[in-house]
């Protein structure tokens, strides 16, 4: 297709080339409906560049489930080497990523990097432009990225991705918009009508091209038409050829074209002068998808159907055919039989590949035909199914079709696979916030495996309870259900079971024996890693991490979380990732380190995380945070927090926020809230025996006049507060690691030199409500001469800031907008507005303009 | 067979460290070795912000396209038409 009207995206183009060394990689992304010409575009741009880059280009199909990871097959052959040996092997994906981006580092020239129609990328691909986007600029590449984004909506699992590129990568976006009348007239090359050609087709240079070719005076009415005229005069063989060729996307082979019509490949020629298809090696495909669809839609169900019958007549004799392929004309041709053979092939592939989404896609495809299965294969499908639905947090769907498969187990009397698909049934209920039932169908999985041999499913399920009740903080319950699992485990040589045993052991083990913990749970990552289960490794790395924060052991939480960070993100597991800084932030609020607390649930704030854990830590530590700083911002996180933590009824999910808002109700002067705050949550806390969850809510109803001694079991230094022995108590406190508390317990003696030195802590902190309780004090004791304020930048600044958000507060100041701010910050429009949205937060402030005044008042910008 | 002369831009060649250059010359040979023609590397000089390479082959093609599947620029590719030295005097 001829170029017209491109010329600044060509330059922008170079010019982002020109940009790119090594060290220096970044991405373009190419947007614009359907014909608009990106790929003309990229095309042109990659052949004028020939000499001073190599170009790699991967494209997305449109089958309805794509192949897994198919542009980066693309990409494995054109570039050989180890990453063609990486992709052509069954690595991990994690590798094939990982040799793509060894790839990318050579020196010598840069690589342009092509994915091609990423609204149709499978989830693996979406992940590898995550991936990349993270590490572009190590690198000497430029990725150019195209996509429709009209069909990108709030929706569309690319949207995420897209945002995650512009907040991490040096990145840029090029709009293409459709032609002017001068360059719709400039195609027709000055044939009659140009103006209304322009009207007709709204500038769109396929269509232009389209109507240009066609054989008629008129212009058509739609892109469509324009297609089916330019086909109209085909001989009869041609046209079947075409048609067959229509039900192929993307590249259709010569050969299959021939075998499935009976016709000769000589009359593809027709198709091929007339600009229909173009040819390549061994095969040809349609000059733009829009016109495939086209002359797909022109025929009748029922010819389609049987196209896509010869078409997977074909593939099945082929052993190189890809079961993406198989299953997508399986689907099409409505074969029962061999969407039940390659359906469930296929999702296996693509769960492999991290696909998720694909996977899933494929077993409810297969699913919808499960009725024509014999009865344990039927299960067992149905199974795989719940696991797939799992996977993309599918839960509904997941317990309607464990459901299914529990009662086909049941009529078959497979009690042991039965007793397993119930204690899935528990783990599914957990994930739905539906604790009470989880425990009770963890309870029902066990008593089923009651009268048969112990056996393997025995080690399962025990293990799973176990988990559910460490979840719960039933901790002797965990230990004891672990243990049980863990001998099975052994005895029956089961790696699931066996790490699955003592990765809820060892999480038990902080509340319990926390000097054996760290051991067991090393057991148990060990046990993971010799398994090859990446997402287990990180779940116990986790759970290493924030079972020591919970028991505030912190040097060895701190250590743990950086390494579940390192681990989860090099293998872009994201919810590990975030879950581990949500904690690592918990971590270092309660240490005292508040501004770098404030920088991670910033960064936590923007990367849209769903995982409701992930969610209720970061919601808590915001919440508890502004509490202590006094900000004048907004409360309601913390109520929030409350309502998602209540939903779960978990403990350790529950009792820090409890805290939390007896916290705020206390320093508001409210103590006769702390009560109805705590009440239940103590009771909780007392019933399962965990130390700091009953010193900390016992310390607030101690604090509002409810209780005189310190609860049983309560943990040391609140203890010792709560007997009035506050000097004892903030030397356990320093030994823990936790200046806040170290000052609050000062500050509860009488002495004024303690309480100078809890004013200069609290003060460094920059715990505005407590330091002006302290002061009143210290005036009251007649203490004249008070210990220095805190310096400028925390009083001026009581909302914490981050530097970031000054540098945008400032541009705010000059009436700058947010896609102004962004283009100055060198951010995306939507980071630009998350940060103007946190900055009203801290401020208290309802809009723009109040930020600004506020912000002057304060001396925080000039006036 | 022909030789040809190639003249390669690459900003900051003379810096590229002992990894980069061993990673460039088993590059160079793989690429070598995949053609599928014959083809001779002889010896590259990496000098300033350039490097440049003899290389033997049929056809000028077979040299562009080594560059092209290696990642190698190639600015400059001309066929050598004699070789002189010192001797070429007492001849």
């Amino acid at each position: 297709m001829e170029l017209v009207e491109r010329d600044e995206p060509m330059a922008a183009l170079s010019a982002r080339l020109a940009d790119t060394g090594p060290g220096a990689g970044r991405f373009v992304l190419v947007a614009g409906e359907a014909g608009i010409g990106k790929t003309t575009l990229v095309r042109a741009f990659c052949a004028e560049q020939a000499g001073a880059a190599r170009v790699w280009w991967g494209a997305c199909d449109a089958l309805s489930t794509p192949r897994p990871l198919g542009p980066l097959h693309d990409i494995a052959r054109i570039a050989r080497g180890e990453l063609a040996a990486v992709m052509a092997s069954d690595a991990p994906r994690h590798e094939g990523f990982a040799a793509c981006l060894e790839a990318l580092r050579w020196p010598l020239q840069p690589t342009i990097v092509v994915l091609e129609d990423v609204h149709w990328a499978d989830e693996g691909t979406r992940d590898l432009l995550i991936f990349l986007a993270r590490r572009v600029h190590e690198v000497n590449a430029l990725v150019i990225v195209t996509y429709r984004d009209d069909e990108v909506d709030a929706e569309h699992p690319l949207r995420q991705v897209l945002g995650h590129i512009a907040t991490v990568a040096p990145s840029d976006r090029l709009v293409l918009g459709p032609l002017s009348p001068a360059g719709v007239a400039q195609l027709a090359q000055g044939q009659a009508g140009a103006d209304a050609l322009h009207r007709v087709t709204g500038g769109n240079p396929f269509f232009v091209t389209e109507v240009l070719a066609s054989p008629t005076e008129q212009v058509p009415a739609s892109v469509t038409d324009a297609v089916l005229l330019r086909a109209h005069p085909l001989s009869a063989p041609a046209r079947a050829l075409l048609d067959l060729a229509a039900v192929v996307p993307g590249e259709a082979e010569i050969e299959l074209l021939v075998a499935a019509t009976g016709h000769d490949a000589a009359d593809l020629e027709e198709c091929l002068e007339r600009g229909l298809l173009i040819a390549a090696d061994r095969t040809v495909r349609f000059r733009h998808e829009i016109a495939r669809l086209a002359v797909e839609a022109a025929s009748s169900v029922v010819r389609r159907r049987h196209r896509h019958e010869a078409v997977l007549g074909w593939l099945r004799e082929r052993s190189s055919s890809s079961l993406a392929r198989l299953a997508y004309h399986a689907a099409q041709a409505d074969d029962p039989e061999a969407i039940l053979t390659f359906a469930p092939r296929a999702a296996e592939e693509a769960s492999r590949h991290g696909a998720h989404r694909e996977a899933y896609e494929h077993y409810r495809l297969a699913v919808t035909h499960a009725h024509l299965l014999p009865g344990r294969e039927r299960a067992d499908l149905l199974g795989r199914f719940v696991e797939a639905s799992g996977a993309v947090g599918r839960f509904g769907e997941a317990f309607a079709a464990n459901g299914d498969a529990l009662e086909l187990l049941q009529e078959l009397g497979e009690v042991e696979e039965a007793a397993l698909a119930t204690a899935r049934r528990a783990g599914i209920a957990w994930n739905l916030a539906r604790n009470e039932d989880a425990h009770r169908w963890a309870a029902d999985a066990l008593a089923m495996l009651e009268p048969i041999p112990a056996g393997v499913a025995h080690a399962r399920v025990a293990a799973l309870a176990a988990s559910l009740r460490m979840l719960a903080r039933d901790i002797p319950g965990a230990i004891e259900l672990g243990g049980r699992a863990l001998a099975l485990a052994e005895r029956h040589d089961d790696p699931e079971a066996l790490t699955a045993a003592l990765g809820a052991i060892g999480a038990a083990q902080w509340f319990a024996a926390p000097e054996e913990a760290e051991a067991t749970m090393l057991r148990g990552l060990e046990a993971a890693r010799a398994a090859g289960d990446d997402r287990r490794v990180a779940g116990i790395l986790g759970n290493l991490g924030s079972g020591a924060g919970e028991v505030r052991r912190y040097a060895i939480a701190d250590r743990w979380l950086a390494a579940t960070i390192d681990w989860a993100e090099a293998r872009d597991l994201d919810y590990q990732a975030a879950y581990a800084r949500a904690w690592s932030a918990r971590s270092a609020y309660e240490q005292g380190r508040w501004a770098g607390a404030a920088e991670l649930l910033d960064q936590l704030e923007h990367s849209a995380i769903e995982d409701r854990p992930t969610r209720i830590v970061l919601l808590t530590v915001q919440g508890r945070l502004a509490t202590r700083r006094g900000d004048p911002g907004d409360p309601a996180g913390l109520d929030q927090a409350w309502e998602l933590a209540s939903r779960t009824g978990d403990l350790q999910r529950l009792w820090p926020v409890a805290a939390g808002r007896a916290e705020a109700a206390w320093l508001a002067g409210r103590p006769e809230d702390c009560l109805g705050l705590v009440g239940d949550t103590f009771e909780l806390a007392l019933r399962l025996g965990q130390a700091w969850a009953i010193g900390e809510l016992g310390f607030w109803l101690w604090r509002a006049g409810r209780l005189r001694e310190p609860p049983a079991g309560a943990s040391e230094p609140f203890a010792l507060q709560i007997e009035g022995d506050w000097r004892a108590a903030a030397t356990a406190w320093e030994q823990v690691g936790c200046p806040y508390e170290v000052a609050v317990a000062l500050a509860d003696g009488d002495d004024p030199e303690a309480l100078r030195r809890a004013f200069e802590i609290l003060a460094g902190l920059g715990a505005a409500p407590m330091v002006d309780r302290v002061a009143a004090r210290l005036r009251a004791m007649g203490v004249r001469e008070l210990p220095r304020r805190p310096t400028r930048t925390t009083l001026a600044n009581p909302g914490g800031l981050t530097d970031r958000q000054l540098e945008v507060l400032e541009l705010l100041g000059q009436g700058c907008t947010n896609p102004q701010i962004a283009a100055r910050l060198h951010i995306s429009p939507k980071t630009a507005g998350h940060h103007v949205s946190a900055i009203l937060g801290k401020l208290g402030v309802a809009d723009r303009r109040e930020a600004a005044q506020a912000a002057r008042e304060r001396g925080l910008i000039p006036s | 067979m022909p030789t040809f002369l190639i003249e390669r831009n690459i900003p900051g060649a003379g810096d590229l460290g002992q990894t980069q250059l061993r990673d460039v010359a088993m590059k160079s040979n793989q690429v070598v070795a995949d053609l599928g023609v014959p083809y001779t590397w002889i010896r590259s000089y990496v000098a300033g912000d350039k490097i440049y390479c003899v290389h033997a082959t049929d056809d000028i093609e077979a040299v562009r396209e080594h560059a092209r599947c290696g990642g190698f620029p190639a600015d400059l590719v001309v066929e050598v038409s004699a070789e002189i030295g010192p001797e070429t005097a007492d001849s």
